[in-house]
């Protein structure tokens, strides 16, 4: 029982931020019908600024802060990160994809590929700002929360597992966004807007939306939702990398393609979906050892083809026929 | 008959030519001491460069095949090329000696630098082989998803492939395979066995004097050998077939093409190719590793096919050569002096990331977008040397002829039908008396259901040979359902659909229209990016005997089916007054001559019954007097069986001799022209119920 509590923690870990990563993907894709590939560079870029913030408020000279001070620390990063990343989301849709918002679906495709390998490069290079080394080839250390190693005793006296603060940061993040990022949504004039662009870009056009509006805006959320998805997978991991960025993001669009691409509570459900099964199947004990847990990285994407094959609109997706 | 072996000889055997001349180049740049003295020999780094080009021109016209001809955006080319890497590698690793035995005291006797060729040649057949049953068996489920589906799928297939390798100790893990540690390891165990072997001491020979037995002749030979093979595909049944598919898959179905078949085959000839160049790609590079085929292996060669252009054979050649040149004559810019090495390598990384991008802003089709050099040629012929008229067969040299006054044989080819398709009807009519078949088409309590709409709700109908009879009824009454249940493209829930005797029901439209059953669409679908002769040329799909194969070898009877088809083709436009608009794009045709391109293209199916859905819509009084006449014509000429949806009542009842009325899926009526006109229940289902009652 423990065990499988434990592996829920580690589960809702990665989950949380594959489901803000695959939100960011899924609302571009549902606007731009753009598969947005830096996005997943975005995301390494919120962690990278987050960390930089954690350190620059505290830098390493100085003595131990309190708890209540590195939680702070923690959430400025996390704000920073969502602005600059935002500012990173329109700059990017605004140069690279809105010239080719005519053009073919592929070129578009190709310049988003373009600019994440862009970002990917340009983060590998020595960068210094403010006197301290800022992107690098090197991994960068995220600034650890709060007494990361000791578990709050309750969860270790109760269910026999381990939950650091960090844990309880990182899920109530989630929460909070998700739940403002729903409302915001449903009930706001401009989330209205988003979701008539994707439900029918002209018509919502000759309607008076002004589209390029809604685009940036898109842009802007969801590079910040990957903002928010980085800071959290830092804290997670305690260090960055310029290539973190690959693979959760290829797997946070699988997340969101699972949930049906376009559908926003999809795309969090798939994110989390996802966390869980990796996390269990990777688990599966035989002899005392975890036999799948070095194929993880092919789990998601064995999972993304089955459900395209069974469901191809995804799970929570509606499937549009074409009309004849 | 002679012009055509020669025309064969010329594009068969010309590219045979191409390769010796390779050959000769390949020897020559190859060979340790060159004996020909001004041809400066390259760097070994010029070398490597120029092997990466011919190894990347083959990935990017391979994927071109699958990518920009056939449409299909398949994301996990590297998948394939890895397959081939690994495969060779084994194959040259696992059974070096008995091979080199083979080759260097076999049957053949073959020098030492021969048999290591011939170790690398079987190793590249492997490796295609490979790939290609891996193709199939990715591309048999994957294929039936279209566009960011299907690459997403392949995206996954190529990370699930690197995933295995990385976890399989037999592949190396993330190591990988080392084809020059395999020997050496060979060596050391022939050192500690029997060293006076002579084979072990031709291997030591060899290792020391030769590194570059991959070289040039075999990698551009590959290159030249894949330009050849797509581009013989492309310009024919299966190319035109497969640029039908990509243009829109239903028009295809319905003209006869199955478009699983050729997306399939498409995709799998490309897989088999990229197995070949990843032959090469193991024993150039000697050591292969998971990490050379992750997934931004593939997002490379992609970006190869778009900035060439999707679909253009030029383009990818062209785009492969300056993607793979672009970093390396960005590594020349900055002395390494100045920076260090790692530094330089970042820069010139994110200025290909910057070439990619802007190129893409700037050209968002591509350097070539879908045309050829060949296009090029053919502009020059028409408007340089004003022989406007010229037609051109549609391979790459008919222009080039053309300009050398060679003879193409297709010249100004003139239309004619197919014989025996126009028959009058006066002379079926005989024919359908005497034969016992009973009606061509029988309906029987069809049903359609989509969830819980009842579109099509117990459907009967019943055509005997040569009718007209029109299908009726008010907007969303199930019409275009029937059509599309006929047709093959929804599979009916419920009831029978029998054809001349067979039944037909839930067949793939493709052998629907195989079986004679041609159609229009309601809005119009024809392939407006190809050329309005493509477009007819496509619907003969079915009468094409000439395959992949006899396509690829420029065979004789590949040059005459060719010829006919084409003339037949122009036969069909002649009678729609298309003729003179053959080599227009289709897309660019006014609407009337669409519609009018369209109903060509259904009948050079050759059908028996001919669905026509609101052929009217959109054409004024006079247009529709034209259309009505044009129904009649071939009716009675082609002798066909016609059932029209139409909504416009002086077509109709202009043309008609039986009319179905429709209502919510029901159908509410039958009978003539007439008898229709005064039925109460087809007056309440147009105008409502308060207009029986007055």
């Amino acid at each position: 029982m423990s065990y499988f509590l434990q592996n829920l923690i580690i589960a809702l870990n990665d989950g949380s931020s594959y489901a803000l990563i695959a939100l960011g993907y899924t609302m571009v894709y549902g606007v731009l019908r753009l598969i947005n590939f830096a996005h997943g560079d975005v995301f390494m870029i919120g962690a990278f600024v987050g960390a930089y913030v954690a350190r620059y408020l505290n830098p390493p000279t100085v003595g131990n802060p309190s708890p209540e001070q590195l939680i702070w620390h923690a959430v400025i990063g996390i704000v920073v990160a969502m602005m600059v990343c935002g500012a990173v989301g329109y700059v990017i849709e605004r140069v690279a994809y809105r010239p080719l918002r005519r053009s073919p679906k592929l070129s578009a495709l190709i310049t988003a590929i373009g600019v994440s390998l862009l970002i990917e490069y340009l983060a590998q290079m020595k960068w210094t700002f403010a006197g301290q080394s800022f992107f690098g080839p090197d991994p960068m250390p995220y600034q650890p929360i709060a007494g990361s190693g000791e578990s709050i005793a309750w969860f270790q006296n109760v269910l026999g597992i381990s939950v650091v603060p960090k844990d309880l940061i990182v899920l109530a993040t989630t929460f909070v966004t998700l739940v403002c990022l729903f409302v915001m949504v449903k009930y706001t004039k401009m989330g209205k807007a988003m979701r008539a662009v994707s439900q029918n870009y002209d018509a919502a056009k000759l309607m008076g939306i002004n589209i390029d509006n809604v685009i940036s805006f898109t842009f802007v959320l969801g590079s910040m939702l990957a903002a928010i998805g980085g800071c959290l997978w830092g804290l997670n991991r305690n260090q960055c990398t310029p290539l973190m960025g690959l693979i959760p993001g290829l797997k946070a669009f699988v997340a969101a393609v699972i949930g049906g691409i376009g559908n926003i509570p999809g795309a969090a459900a798939g994110g989390l979906a996802l966390g869980l099964i990796e996390t269990y199947v990777s688990s599966i004990q035989y002899h005392h050892s975890a036999i799948l847990s070095p194929y993880k990285d092919a789990i998601a994407f064995l999972i993304l083809i089955l459900v395209l094959l069974l469901r191809p609109e995804g799970i929570f997706g509606k499937a549009v026929a074409e009309k004849v | 008959m002679l012009r055509t072996y020669f025309k064969s000889f010329i594009h068969g055997a010309g590219f045979l030519l191409v390769l010796a001349v390779l050959a000769l180049a390949g020897w020559v740049l190859d060979s340790a001491t060159p004996v020909v003295h001004f041809i400066p020999v390259l760097s070994s780094y010029g070398h490597e460069i120029l092997l990466d080009i011919g190894i990347a021109i083959t990935l990017a016209v391979s994927l071109n095949l699958i990518l920009g001809i056939a449409g299909q955006f398949s994301l996990g080319h590297a998948g394939f090329l890895a397959a081939g890497a690994y495969t060779s590698v084994l194959i040259a690793g696992l059974w070096f000696e008995p091979q080199l035995r083979f080759w260097m005291y076999g049957p053949c006797h073959l020098s030492a630098n021969w048999a290591f060729q011939m170790i690398m040649l079987t190793g590249m057949v492997g490796g295609g082989l490979v790939a290609a049953v891996l193709g199939l068996l990715v591309g048999l489920p994957t294929l039936r998803l279209r566009g960011d589906y299907l690459a997403i799928a392949t995206l996954g297939f190529g990370e699930i492939l690197a995933v295995l390798i990385t976890n399989t100790e037999f592949l190396g893990r993330s190591t990988g395979l080392s084809l020059t540690g395999m020997r050496g390891e060979w060596i050391s165990a022939q050192i500690d066995a029997n060293p006076d072997s002579p084979l072990l001491k031709v291997v030591q020979d060899y290792g020391e004097n030769n590194n570059y037995y991959v070289g040039v002749f075999w990698v551009f030979a590959v290159a030249v050998l894949t330009i050849y093979i797509v581009h013989n595909i492309k310009y024919a049944t299966s190319g035109r077939a497969l640029l039908a598919v990509r243009e829109d898959g239903i028009a295809s179905e319905s003209v006869g093409v199955s478009t699983t078949r050729y997306k399939v085959t498409a995709f799998v000839i490309g897989a088999a190719l990229a197995g070949v160049a990843g032959g090469l790609f193991s024993h150039h590079k000697s050591l292969v590793n998971p990490s050379s085929f992750r997934f931004m292996r593939s997002i490379e060669i992609v970006a190869m096919v778009i900035l060439g252009g999707q679909g253009s054979i030029t383009g990818a050649v062209l785009a492969a050569i300056i993607l793979t040149l672009v970093p390396e004559v960005l590594r020349s810019w900055v002395p390494p002096s100045i920076v260090d090495a790692n530094t330089m390598e970042k820069w010139r990384m994110v200025f290909y990331s910057l070439f990619i991008i802007l190129s893409m802003l700037f050209m968002p089709r591509g350097l070539f977008g879908r045309y050829e050099i060949s296009d090029l040629f053919k502009w020059f012929v028409r408007l340089i040397l004003r022989r406007p008229g010229v037609d051109f067969y549609g391979g790459s040299l008919g222009p080039l002829m053309v300009w050398a006054g060679l003879p193409t044989g297709l010249g100004n080819a003139r239309g004619e039908l197919p014989p025996g398709v126009a028959t009058l009807i006066t002379e079926k009519e005989a024919e359908w008396e005497a034969g016992t078949d009973g009606p061509l088409l029988q309906v029987s309590h069809v049903c359609m259901q989509f969830g819980g709409l009842r579109a099509v709700d117990d459907f009967n109908l019943e055509l005997r040979h040569g009718e007209l009879v029109g299908l009726i009824g008010p907007n969303g009454a199930g019409k275009t359902t029937a059509f599309n249940v006929l047709t093959g493209v929804y599979r009916p829930t419920a009831g029978e659909i029998r054809f001349a005797g067979r039944s037909i029901a839930g067949r793939r439209p493709h052998v629907i229209s195989n079986r004679g059953i041609a159609r229009t669409f309601q809005n119009i679908r024809v392939f407006g990016n190809l050329s309005v002769l493509d477009n007819v040329q496509i619907a003969q799909h079915a009468h094409h005997r000439q395959g992949i194969i006899s396509a690829v070898m420029r065979t004789p009877w590949f040059f005459a089916e060719e010829k006919q088809s084409r003339r037949h083709a122009l036969g069909y436009l002649d009678l729609f007054g298309l003729a003179h608009l053959a080599n227009e794009q289709a897309g660019s045709l006014s609407y009337g001559d669409q519609r009018r391109l369209e109903i060509a293209r259904a009948l050079a199916t050759r059908p028996k019954l001919f669905l026509l859905d609101e052929p009217a819509a959109g054409m004024n009084p006079t247009e529709k007097r034209e259309l009505m006449e044009m129904i009649r014509t071939i009716r009675a000429r082609f002798g066909l069986t016609i059932l029209i949806i139409e909504h416009d009542m002086k077509v109709i009842m202009g043309i008609c001799q039986r009319i179905v009325v429709l209502d919510y899926g029901k159908t509410i009526a039958a009978g003539t022209p007439d008898e229709i006109r005064k039925n109460p229940a087809v007056i309440e289902a147009y105008l409502g119920a308060s207009a029986k009652q007055e």
